[in-house]
């Protein structure tokens, strides 16, 4: 299998840029610094974890993607660029292979380095909390964290897979992350103004805007997130008793996630494969 | 069978016609030497064989597999040395010929071939590390691995001091003595000369010959000198030598004439010369330069 030495080859190029331990202590310092907070709040023990989960949620939604983001963009375009990207494809390595060795090969470094910044958070939390610990709580935040690197990582790929440049690559990632994060809901009103013949829309939003802001995957990865904590969590209540649309049940953000790291992937290759090195 | 096989082969970058349709066969078993001047065309053709870029119009066949469809059977079977790439930096000698093996699922071992191309005492240090002819090294060791049936070698010496041009030379005869189809582009016909058995010339997007050395001689002709010595140089000898038919070029150095004419004019340039009033002392013939003959092809004179 090409794909495993492609990614097996890319996984130990970037331990050995010391990217990924960056990426790690940059997390333990994330994670350690929400216990920090968390202890050195009013609350006690299981309170002061509940404040923390959703403080790191909110951390997590913004500093995975772009740690994600980071580390993916240039794996493509930077060997196209340097030139060893003929190297690569001077073996029997086809693009698919490259595309998604390049994908399992970053996408382990993002892991490797969330579970290192987890495991810290674990230890963090043992000693301030002096044993009381929501261990699956702690693990489904783990897992919704790396669900979330996983879909950025397979949008930088595919951006690194579509441009010439590193610099193409990282305004691509930029403009992703603002997209994502900014843009998206500001994007959805504008079309329902420009639905609206130009006119300020007013009442309840029509079903196909919901539907559009739910596939932002920031909205997936916030609904399946918040599944994910509440079913793992022992302390937990299934909160989804008023769920009336499919695109609030908690499997469409995960069928959003799915879809963002197949898609980019998908798009990434064929431009890849059908262009000129 | 023919390890390559191109026919009509275009290939268009914005507005510069890079191929402007190039027919070549290599045969199995065959060194073959592609020449030309810098940015004549033949990166452009090796990366049409090795599907890095592709062609507009017309096919490529490597080893008998279309060099589009089935690009990775082709290389599976060959050795590649591009041009303009570069190594990982942050990797060792070793470490890239591991995934060179397991790529190619072959089943080296490192040590060896990096003694084949003499880098085996700095197989665990990182490429980043090394000089431009390490790399190069490194490369070929890489375009070495599971023992192919062809190897394409894009300006393999670039980069190379003397010693390491001529254990290539080795490496290339050792290869192909085995068996194994040479496909090797150069700038440099003299370096070509002494391994290949045909060259290929690329001028312009197209292939303005293909031949062996002696065979491209045969077809320059004019490609040979007369050194003349006389004891009087007469006056005008240059002009009235060059209204000759056969005279190319005619060029004066105290005593010494050189004459460049073909072979069926030198008996008349010597006539020539002593009906003006010289007397000829000696006079011997020079083979061309083969940067004279390559000069021929690329600067379009033949």
């Amino acid at each position: 299998m090409s794909i495993r030495a492609v990614a097996e080859k890319d996984f130990r190029d970037a331990i050995r840029s010391r990217l990924m331990i960056a990426v790690a202590v940059m997390f333990v310092a994330f994670t350690g610094g929400g216990v920090a907070l968390g202890a050195a709040s009013e609350f006690g023990g299981d309170s002061a974890l509940a404040v923390i989960t959703i403080l790191m949620l909110r951390g997590t939604s913004v500093f995975i993607p772009i740690i994600a983001l980071g580390i993916a963009f240039k794996s493509i375009a930077g060997e196209r660029e340097t030139g060893s990207l003929k190297v690569l494809l001077s073996l029997p390595n086809s693009r698919l292979d490259v595309v998604i060795g390049k994908f399992i090969g970053r996408t382990a470094v993002v892991s490797v380095a969330v579970v290192v910044g987890f495991l810290s958070l674990l230890i963090a939390s043992a000693i301030a909390f002096s044993g009381e610990l929501d261990v699956m709580g702690l693990v489904a935040f783990m897992l919704a964290a790396l669900l979330l690197g996983i879909v950025f990582v397979s949008i930088a790929v595919s951006l690194s897979a579509f441009t010439r440049s590193t610099f193409g690559a990282a305004v691509g990632a930029g403009s992703v992350f603002v997209l994502f994060q900014f843009a998206w809901a500001g994007l959805v009103f504008l079309l329902r103004y420009a639905v609206n013949g130009f006119d300020w829309p007013s009442g309840e939003r029509p079903d196909w805007a919901e539907v559009l802001t739910s596939v932002n995957p920031m909205e997936g990865w916030r609904t399946s997130a918040n599944w994910l904590v509440n079913k793992l969590a022992e302390s937990g209540e299934t909160a989804q008793n008023g769920a009336d649309a499919f695109y609030l049940e908690p499997w469409f953000g995960f069928v959003v996630l799915a879809l963002w790291i197949v898609l980019p992937l998908v798009v990434g290759y064929l431009r890849f494969e059908y262009s000129d090195l | 069978m023919a390890a390559i096989q191109i026919e009509d082969v275009h290939k268009t970058f914005g507005d510069v016609r890079a191929l402007r349709g190039v027919d070549l066969d290599v045969d199995e078993g065959e060194v073959f030497g592609f020449l030309g001047p810098n940015g004549a065309g033949k990166s452009t053709t090796i990366n049409i064989l090795l599907d890095f870029v592709r062609a507009d119009q017309g096919d490529a066949a490597v080893l008998g597999h279309d060099a589009r469809e089935e690009s990775v059977a082709i290389r599976d079977r060959t050795g590649v040395l591009p041009e303009g790439y570069d190594l990982y930096d942050r990797l060792t000698a070793r470490e890239h010929l591991r995934f060179a093996i397991e790529s190619k699922d072959a089943d080296n071992d490192p040590y060896p071939l990096l003694e084949r191309v003499g880098l085996e005492d700095a197989i665990d240090r990182k490429a980043g590390g090394y000089s431009s002819g390490m790399r190069q090294r490194l490369a070929l060791a890489m375009a070495l691995v599971g023992d192919p049936d062809l190897l394409i070698l894009d300006e393999p010496t670039s980069g190379l001091d003397p010693n390491g041009a001529r254990e290539l030379r080795d490496i290339v005869e050792t290869e192909a003595a085995g068996g194994t189809t040479v496909f090797f582009s150069s700038h440099i016909l003299g370096q070509v000369e002494a391994v290949c058995d045909r060259v290929g010339i690329i001028r312009d997007g197209e292939l303005v010959a293909v031949d062996s050395i002696e065979g491209l001689r045969e077809n320059v002709g004019s490609g040979s000198t007369l050194v003349v010595e006389v004891d009087e140089v007469p006056d005008d000898v240059a002009h009235r030598l060059k209204s000759r038919d056969g005279v190319e070029s005619v060029s004066v150095d105290g005593n010494t004439l050189r004459i460049g004419c073909a072979d069926d004019a030198k008996t008349m340039v010597i006539d020539e010369l002593e009906e003006m009033g010289s007397t000829v002392s000696d006079f011997s013939t020079e083979e061309a330069p083969l940067e004279d003959l390559f000069a021929a092809y690329t600067e379009g004179e033949v």
